[in-house]
């Protein structure tokens, strides 16, 4: 079994007598309580058939001057290729939750801006980890165990006692950065950025002198080194092209690349999909045929440019700020989730849907880009992509 | 204030948004021991966090984790109520000790029945 709890997509899960075995907290728990909380359909807040749901949502998409399609990052490519389809089909804005969480960094990968690697990669060669604006240790629990600290690569068979080096920078301590062979703690990521820069060029930084030093010696020694960027880099670094020029020195003197921690399963598989089909990664108008800041799904909810939204496996009342998601209730809401949440709470449309990759097969794209295949034992029939078929059909 | 992930409270949320230990590691307020003293407050306190209008009570907890001199939520519709898209994870606000309990759930999602 693969697991869907984050990003890491772990394929080495088993289920023996009822037990969840090798996953972690997260994925455990996600997989022990699959039956329950699961959703409804609901139209109007009445219960209703699965059949009228749907009815109900394709009318609403179909009568729609402006919708607005959210979500897609923990269902399959499969399911989001259908609803690209079913965006350009009806004109619709397109954004998934990148826009506020990997997608620069995701971007910057796909243009070939900053060089990446694969997790698989990592685990083999890395002597040198940084997470920087990330805490694994609860994101995801199993990153450092599969992949970049305490496994024996193929060139790392002392593993971290002796082949490798784990380094923190983050705003805080944290369960990961107390595993941390060397941990800085940041008021700034933009100065600290440029300390590295500027040390890497051989000149002397007017910040973070002790700290930057230390690491950029250690950094001068590794033979391959990768930077695992989380959300408080994403939000903590103003200048992006800081990140590039980092990259760039770091290829000076070793071999250096970027992975970003995207949590949901599937959101780097919404990105290169999108990216495929038009070009873009996210925040996209299909009317307007481009990617603009004030397409993403915050700015169009906030301008009221739509008349309908439709959310497919996310749970913005709960995950977005209330500037933003207070917007939700003033057009029509239509959720296709596998279970409650408290978008479903407010929503006028609910359709219930299965686990993707838990609960019916396809694909999805790893955290570092690498597909991984679903084949559950059981398919259940009522998935996303049965769902969105069914809502094409009507429009 | 910083707002981070925690698998605890994400492993409670499987068990659906509205479970009681969800919302109780969700309507937490984290310091580190060593600071309560500076924000004259004790665990257990209820503090209201606001900014820009806006406000949501939590409790106070410790933590040796939080941010020297700041205070760490957890990603979740508290967090939400008074963070910006501008400043999702890392913000300034204003913290003030509070009579009463935590905001409810069922407080929050009233401000968003259709009106």
């Amino acid at each position: 079994m693969i697991c869907t709890g984050c990003a890491c997509l772990c394929e080495d899960i088993e289920i023996k007598d009822g037990r969840v075995l090798n996953a972690c907290l997260r994925g455990s728990s996600l997989i022990r309580n699959l039956n329950g909380n699961r959703a409804k359909a609901r139209v109007d807040g009445n219960d209703s058939t699965v059949e009228k749901a749907i009815k109900t949502a394709s009318e609403l998409i179909q009568s729609a001057e402006s919708p607005v399609i959210y979500g897609l990052d923990t269902t399959t490519i499969e399911a989001q290729s259908l609803a690209i389809k079913m965006a350009e089909k009806v004109e619709a804005y397109l954004d998934d939750s990148s826009t506020y969480c990997m997608g620069p960094f995701v971007e910057m990968i796909l243009k070939g801006e900053v060089p990446s690697t694969t997790l698989d990669e990592v685990r083999e060669k890395a002597d040198m980890t940084i997470y920087w604006g990330a805490d694994p240790f609860h994101s995801h629990p199993r990153h450092m165990s599969r992949f970049t600290y305490y496994p024996r690569g193929k060139f790392r068979q002392k593993g971290w006692e002796e082949d490798r080096y784990l380094a923190v920078i983050d705003v805080r301590d944290s369960h990961t950065s107390s595993l941390a062979r060397k941990k800085v703690i940041v008021r700034d990521d933009d100065d600290f950025m440029n300390a590295l820069i500027t040390l890497l060029r051989g000149e002397t930084p007017s910040a973070y002198l002790k700290d930057s030093a230390e690491l950029v010696n250690r950094i001068k020694k590794s033979e391959f080194g990768v930077i695992i960027g989380g959300l408080g880099l994403r939000y903590g670094l103003k200048n992006l092209n800081l990140l590039r020029d980092l990259m760039k020195e770091l290829n000076q003197v070793s071999e250096f690349y970027f992975i970003p921690m995207g949590c949901h399963p599937n959101m780097r598989g919404f990105n290169e999909t999108l990216y495929e089909r038009t070009g873009e990664i996210n925040r996209y108008s299909f009317r307007d045929g481009r990617s603009d800041p004030e397409y993403s799904f915050s700015s169009i909810v906030k301008s009221g440019k739509n008349d309908v939204v439709v959310v497919i496996g996310s749970d913005p009342v709960s995950s977005l700020p209330y500037d933003i998601s207070s917007y939700l209730g003033r057009s029509k809401l239509i959720v296709v989730d596998p279970r409650e949440t408290l978008t479903t709470e407010i929503a006028d449309v609910v359709i219930p849907s299965s686990y993707s990759g838990l609960e019916t097969g396809g694909t999805m794209k790893r955290i570092d880009g690498v597909e991984i295949e679903f084949k559950p034992e059981k398919e259940e029939e009522l998935n996303d992509v049965y769902i969105l078929e069914r809502l094409m059909e009507g429009v | 204030m910083v707002v981070v992930r925690n698998a605890f409270q994400m492993e409670r949320a499987d068990h659906g948004k509205r479970d009681e230990g969800y919302i109780e590691l969700s309507s937490s307020i984290f310091f580190r021991k060593e600071d309560l003293k500076d924000f004259d407050l004790s665990e257990g306190d209820t503090v209201e966090i606001s900014r820009d209008g806006k406000a949501i009570r939590m409790k106070v907890k410790t933590d040796d984790t939080a941010p020297e001199g700041g205070a760490m939520i957890f990603n979740s519709i508290y967090a939400s109520q008074v963070s910006t898209m501008d400043d999702f994870k890392r913000f300034n606000a204003k913290i003030k000790k509070v009579e009463g309990n935590p905001t409810k759930l069922d407080e929050i999602l009233r401000k968003f029945e259709k009106k």
